[in-house]
């Protein structure tokens, strides 16, 4: 929208219809904080996810389409030249950064509202909140993307717990510059996942417990741990100082780390890789089956 | 009846350095129009008592604590639109 708005309205002089949209349906809200990608229609993957098209209304004031099931909708233009201070905010990284900042500005035409609407909401900050969304499209895009390259990935995560700032990767072979690959897509030019973890396809990408696990036993703190300077990132990182931000700004460079949690090329399965110890691993599945029928009948009663 | 307002400033020393400031004030007053935001050349003092006729000033940092201390303001001028 502000591209659209920067590129096409403001050097016109022309104001820019808007709506806004509150309380569209979960499903629909989840979308629209998903990122699915230039030209493509958000309300077309609310319809996916509905499994039934999302039915829409023109507004009162403008051509715009909302969904007609909408608890609310404000109708208005974004004013050209315009900008007026806002902020500051508590952002999808759990934690409130920056200070206010000029920004441009929507004058509001029309509001139109279902009786008695309801709206659902959760508070920005530490914790699933609005990022579900966009958490998921991104694991699916940096999966998409590194396949595209040729990139072995077996699986990819990233989990709510990293606040959006943080992958998990996990791969079906191992590769010698396998670290060298992923610095180049996910770093280098637009490094949004600050913080990189690669690990073996044994390591359930989706289970926190298997990820720190990996991270603790498996990674070496020097040779698995590899900083990368490269290009773009969120202002809204909670680590970043003052100097961050106006590198940032200014020349766009940041910094990402890619912890390697995966067993070295090098080392071989037969003498080198250790063995996993766990009660999943290290018993035949007759064992575990006899303790586990005995465990429900003797100490679970 | 005095009126409050709320701003954002970087570094509170600096800011209150100069006789007059510029600055972004927001209007905590109630009334139809909550929360107007006003770009101007004020006098801004603490403790208020310097400037007993000025109105209430809560001054936060960057990413919005509020400074234990109290301020008047006084607006000198309204600096006028946010056009660029």
């Amino acid at each position: 929208l502000a591209t659209i708005f920067r590129k096409y309205y403001e050097p016109a002089g022309k104001p820019m219809p808007v709506a806004m949209v509150l309380g569209p349906g979960p499903l629909s809200a989840m979308i629209a904080g998903t990122v699915i990608g230039y030209g493509l229609n958000e309300v077309d993957y609310a319809g996916g996810l509905y499994q039934q098209p999302v039915e829409l209304v023109k507004c009162e004031t403008n051509d715009l389409l909302v969904p007609a099931n909408a608890e609310i909708v404000l109708e208005g233009e974004v004013l050209p030249n315009v900008r007026i201070p806002e902020g500051p905010f508590g952002e999808f990284p759990g934690y409130r950064t920056q200070s206010i900042s000029v920004q441009p500005a929507w004058r509001i035409n029309a509001i139109t509202f279902r009786t008695n609407p309801i709206i659902g909401m959760t508070p920005e900050g530490i914790g699933p909140g609005g990022k579900v969304g966009a958490s998921l499209s991104n694991a699916i895009n940096i999966k998409k993307a590194l396949l595209r390259r040729g990139i072995p990935v077996a699986d990819v995560s990233i989990p709510l717990e990293m606040e959006g700032l943080g992958v998990v990767i996990s791969f079906k072979q191992h590769e010698a510059d396998l670290v060298d690959r992923i610095a180049e897509v996910l770093c280098k030019r637009r490094a949004h996942v600050p913080k990189i973890f690669l690990v073996d396809d044994d390591i359930d990408v989706f289970d926190m417990r298997e990820v720190m696990h990996a991270f603790i036993d498996r990674c070496h703190p020097v040779r698995g741990t590899h900083i990368i300077d490269g290009k773009g990132s969120f202002m809204l990182v909670p680590y970043f100082d003052r100097v961050d931000r106006q590198k940032l700004r200014t020349d766009g460079d940041s910094v990402s780390i890619i912890y390697d949690c995966t067993w070295p090329v090098g080392w071989s399965e037969e003498r080198d890789i250790p063995v996993r110890m766990s009660f999943k691993t290290s018993f035949s599945q007759a064992m575990q089956q006899r303790v586990l029928d005995k465990w429900e009948k003797r100490w679970l009663k | 009846m005095k009126k409050e307002y709320v701003a954002f400033v970087d570094d509170l020393e600096k800011f209150l350095e100069p006789p007059e400031q510029e600055l972004y004030i927001q209007s905590l007053t109630p009334g139809q129009r909550k929360y107007e935001i006003r770009f101007v050349r004020a006098k801004v003092v603490t403790p208020p008592e310097e400037l007993p006729e000025a109105d209430a000033l809560f001054i936060k940092s960057p990413v919005g604590k509020l400074y234990p201390q109290t301020f008047a303001i006084k607006v000198l001028e309204e600096l006028g639109e946010f056009a660029t």
